[in-house]
């Protein structure tokens, strides 16, 4: 596969390399000749040196040619443009990394649209998501995101003595907005079916908006409610906002320290669940006043690496069980695990993932496995010549599979029977593995 | 965002004009071997006698603001001019190589030529989105370099194409 990447900055250099160690073939465009010099030193790219903005230069980069053209650079702007140009250029997929929230929100105007990229990228965003599930992780088999964040899979255990068991599902009265796809057990995996009964100790896979999962699976398939615990984040910068925003709305009663007064009145104002704390992380005297020793989890969400592990060894002194952190540079990732950190993430790597997906050939755009392998869930993007466009899901035949939910204009969307697919439209399809192929077939354009 | 309905058939092949070949480019340098491939189309037909000097200087002038020898051997310079209608491409091979400045710093050997009109903006992106899936192929790129007939060019490219 041929791509470009706009940036030879961390983000763009670390794509580079994982992309070459893949076997893709890479061209990388800067306007920084040391900077690309320094990429060569290190890996088998082709480098173009000029603006991301430049016709010319992207006609040299080849992004009329690309499969996926990545715009990374450091400033929101040029990727924008750099982004559009090359999809319009001809790149078969676009995608534009954006810091700014005010790009990634579509309520108002629709930046990626009017801009003829395929996806807006947040790191931001993706790191937080990759905490949130850190975190959620223990009292989970499995949890999944999909769909930018706008869909989740989990797959739970259910429990002795809850209230969804040995009721036939379609009499179950479950959420409109969330769908029961896999049932396993050491006897059994199907796809849920109307008529299907779960029993105690079946392995249940719930997929849906995050908020209405929790609150399906606290109603229907826990005896007992799991107690609240209490997350503390260092750090009020887009990841940690972000980061409580996405928490809040779950069983966590979170505290955000953030060091800067005026970033603190924004992020109260907009944090409705979370505590906001005026408070220095790396001070010790503030973080035992924010009482970090009684909390269950600490999340360090700095803007700085150093102030990161700092206030994590600080955390742990002072008796807190759990402790997160993000980390840019791969160099520091040794240590931590040495001074006590349980679990550090980067939103580099995180990056690296989500682009390694968007590579995979096809209509797949992204795609993992639950049960122990038994199925796969996939994020299918839906081309106006596939053979699913516009029939309705019932007259579908697609025994082993279901469609759990529709991405549609940003809004997502738990399709019932007379719904239909539509070109533009992602679709989140759980497909036991007997029926991979013939599910498939549905998708590919003809 | 997709590009289409201004043309039909958006294959390089449908676009060639195979009687404007240059099998033998003479020249080593950017500038003559551009006059050569131009001097073909007149030839051919495709632009009148008159418009000759004009094309090319388009194609130089687009040349000057960064090179079309995007590495490999191959260059796809390009231009507009309003004396065609449609987007028309020809194709030269220098065995000797030419230097054209390219990316790689290497010697180019496969030249393809797209003169579009002026207000074909999609079609002429086509073109070059369609010029540069073939010759992206370092195999099909040496076929055509080792090719002695217009036939055999046109044989790899419609093959390359259809894959």
């Amino acid at each position: 596969m041929n791509t470009v990447i706009f940036g030879a900055g961390t983000v763009g250099t670390s794509i580079a390399g994982l992309l070459c160690a893949n076997g893709h073939s890479i061209s990388l465009v800067d306007s920084s000749a040391s900077a690309l010099r320094a990429v060569e030193e290190q890996l088998d790219v082709r480098t173009v040196r000029g603006s991301a903005c430049d016709s010319i230069t992207l006609f040299q980069a080849g992004v009329q040619s690309a499969d996926l053209v990545l715009a990374v650079t450091s400033t929101d702007e040029i990727n924008l443009v750099g982004a559009s140009l090359a999809k319009a250029m001809g790149a078969r997929r676009s995608v534009a990394r954006a810091f700014n929230p005010a790009y990634l929100d579509a309520s108002t105007f629709d930046y990626r649209r009017h801009f003829g990229i395929d996806r807006l990228l947040s790191l931001e965003r993706l790191t937080a998501l990759e905490l949130a599930r850190a975190i959620r992780m223990p009292s989970l088999f499995a949890v999944e995101n999909f769909a930018r964040g706008g869909i989740e899979v989990q797959e739970i255990a259910v429990q002795t003595g809850s209230k969804g068991l040995g009721i036939p599902l379609k009499d179950l009265q479950l959420p409109q907005t969330v769908r029961i796809g896999l049932i396993s057990s050491p006897q059994r995996c199907v796809i849920a079916g109307a008529n299907d009964v779960i029993e105690a100790g079946d392995h249940v896979t719930l997929i849906g908006t995050q908020d209405v999962i929790e609150k399906t699976r606290h109603d229907f398939f826990e005896a007992r409610h799991p107690p609240r615990q209490n997350v503390i984040i260092a750090g009020g910068g887009e990841i940690g906002f972000n980061l409580a925003a996405m928490l809040q709305k779950g069983r966590f009663n979170v505290i955000l320290m953030e060091a800067d007064a005026g970033r603190c009145q924004f992020l109260a104002e907009r944090l409705h669940g979370t505590t906001v704390l005026h408070a220095d992380a790396t001070r010790q005297a503030e973080m035992q006043e924010a009482r970090v020793g009684k909390a269950d989890v600490f999340v360090a969400a700095t803007g700085h690496d150093e102030d990161n592990i700092v206030c994590g060894v600080e955390a742990r002194e002072l008796g807190c069980e759990r402790i997160l952190s993000i980390v840019r540079r791969p160099d520091y990732a040794n240590v931590l695990e040495k001074v006590g950190i349980d679990v550090a993430v980067s939103p580099r790597e995180v990056t690296a993932r989500e682009v390694l997906g968007m590579l995979q050939g096809g209509a797949i755009i992204g795609g993992s496995r639950i049960s122990g392998g038994d199925a796969e869930v996939w994020e299918v993007e839906i081309d106006s010549g596939a053979p699913i466009v516009g029939t309705k899901l019932r007259d579908v035949a697609l025994p082993g599979s279901l469609i759990a939910a529709i991405v549609r204009e940003d809004f997502v969307k738990v399709p019932g029977a007379d719904d239909a697919l539509r070109p533009g439209d992602t679709a989140v399809v759980l497909v036991h593995r007997n029926s991979i192929a013939d599910t498939l077939a549905l998708f590919e354009s003809r | 965002m997709t590009l289409h309905t201004e043309v039909e058939d958006r294959s390089l092949t449908s676009l060639l004009c195979s009687n404007a070949f240059c099998l033998e480019l003479q020249g080593t340098d950017a500038k003559s071997v551009l006059g050569e491939l131009v001097s073909g189309f007149v030839r051919a037909g495709i632009i009148s006698e008159s418009s000759e000097a004009a094309v090319l200087e388009k194609v130089l002038e687009r040349e000057q603001l960064g090179t079309t020898g995007i590495g490999q051997g191959i260059a796809i310079p390009h231009g507009k001019h309003l004396d065609v209608t449609s987007v028309v491409g020809t194709i030269g091979i220098s065995r000797a190589g030419i230097e054209f400045n390219s990316l790689d710093g290497k010697p180019v050997h496969v030249v393809l030529l797209l003169i579009a009109p002026p207000d074909a903006r999609v079609a002429h992106l086509q073109a070059l989105q369609a010029a540069s899936n073939v010759l992206r192929e370092p195999l099909t790129a040496r076929h055509i370099q080792q090719s002695s007939s217009i036939e055999e060019i046109l044989e790899t490219i419609t093959d390359a194409e259809g894959a």
